[in-house]
């Protein structure tokens, strides 16, 4: 038991190791903070295999939960950094523009770009200068299309520079304009979807106390009619908006 | 590829006509002829009847055929417009102004269409809250109770 133990604890310990190697490979927290970090989750680690030393099962799981942990957070990361820089492409655009105005190159201006973005924006945008330079493909950097289709742009502004300025400008204007129209559709749903939340919290709470109050089984048909119409209704008012044509 | 036909359809996204004339200028201020403009566009384009009536037109003005009959599917001027200038286009005059002018039109006609829809949505956002989950509401607070006091009685 005492050596299941130890044998658990060490393949914790390297568990946590590996983890903590990928998310600083990913540069998922800033640089400064990764000897402290490393310090803590290894005493962290060390500490909770000390009291789950009669709990086995848990120490178990808690090391499965470690060793699992990189597959799904770099999926995550990888999800949000795309949606982060694809949110302030244009921000970033900008920033490069007005570098560019002032003499630096494309790959100077995005690396002096991202030394003022957030950690996410600055690791792909690091990255996107090591592909450049490297020549490899942009699939390798980002997965969704729009973001890949905006660097591979960015790529051909690298590779033949003439009159860069006004194609980046030229990118920036598209972009921004797809941005200002999508925002005031949203805009026009955002109302019926916050009707349709605030209503579903509303519902939810009533139902759990009725349900509470009264029991599924002396009401059972009474909840299903309830829950049906209430499905209906939140559907439709999700689905508002879905089914529009454009008449231009 | 059917939630792909869904974003399509979405209020959510660009209208047609103004994605492709946003695409042709980007790529004519690349320095791209209309013809790559126009394919470029026909790359990037997702699958919706729109996408079939661009090919359609394209194909007619690649056999150098009548595309009157391409225009006549369009209802819209927008549409109709535009593709007469990219027509024009191919045939070798500057399209560059027309594109810019079309553009704006198109935008201003865009952000209409947006502000007629919203004042729709809040009148059709009400049909489902009257008809389905005011009276979910009902049956809930009410439902019950009725169950617990018909028991009694009986």
């Amino acid at each position: 038991m005492v050596l299941m133990w130890i044998l658990f604890s060490v393949f914790g310990l390297f568990t946590a190791v590996r983890t903590f190697n990928v998310c600083e490979s990913q540069r998922i927290f800033p640089e400064k903070y990764a000897e402290p970090l490393a310090i803590f989750i290894s005493a962290l680690i060390l500490a909770l295999n000390f009291f789950l030393r009669e709990h086995l099962l848990a120490q178990i799981f808690l090391q499965l939960g470690l060793f699992l942990t990189p597959a799904f957070l770099s999926r995550i990361i990888f999800f949000r950094r795309e949606m982060h820089i694809l949110k302030n492409f244009v921000s970033i655009l900008d920033s490069v523009v007005i570098k560019m105005r002032v003499g630096a190159s494309l790959r100077e201006s995005l690396l002096s770009t991202a030394s003022s973005q957030t950690v996410s924006t600055q690791f792909l945008l690091q990255e996107f200068v090591t592909l450049l330079s490297f020549d490899r493909p942009i699939s390798e950097l980002v997965s969704h299309p729009k973001l890949q289709k905006n660097f591979s742009e960015l790529k051909k502004i690298d590779q033949q520079p003439h009159r860069a300025i006004e194609r980046l400008k030229s990118l920036r204007r598209r972009l921004q304009m797809e941005k200002k129209l999508r925002q005031k559709s949203r805009k026009a749903l955002l109302q019926a979807r916050a009707q349709a939340t605030i209503l579903s919290v509303m519902y939810i709470s009533l139902l759990i106390y009725s349900l509470w109050k009264y029991g599924w089984k002396s009401s059972g048909s009474v909840f299903a009619v309830s829950l049906m119409l209430f499905g209906v209704g939140s559907l439709w008012l999700w689905n508002l908006g879905r089914r529009f044509q454009w008449k231009i | 590829m059917a939630l792909e036909f869904r974003k399509e359809i979405s209020v959510e996204n660009i209208a047609p006509p103004l994605e492709m004339l946003l695409s042709v200028r980007w790529s004519l201020e690349k320095g791209d002829s209309v013809r790559a403009a126009i394919l470029t566009y026909i790359d990037e384009i997702s699958d919706s009847r729109w996408k079939e009536d661009v090919l359609l037109w394209w194909s007619l003005c690649n056999m150098r055929g009548d595309t009157q009959s391409a225009h006549q599917r369009q209802k819209s001027l927008y549409r109709r417009t535009l593709l007469q200038t990219l027509e024009q286009g191919l045939a070798g005059a500057s399209i560059y102004q027309q594109i810019c002018q079309l553009e704006e039109e198109t935008c201003q006609a865009c952000e209409d269409e947006i502000e007629r829809y919203s004042a729709l949505l809040s009148i059709r956002a009400l049909i489902p809250l009257l008809f389905f989950q005011f009276p979910a509401f009902f049956v809930l607070l009410l439902g019950p109770l009725l169950a617990t006091v018909l028991e009694a009685a009986s």
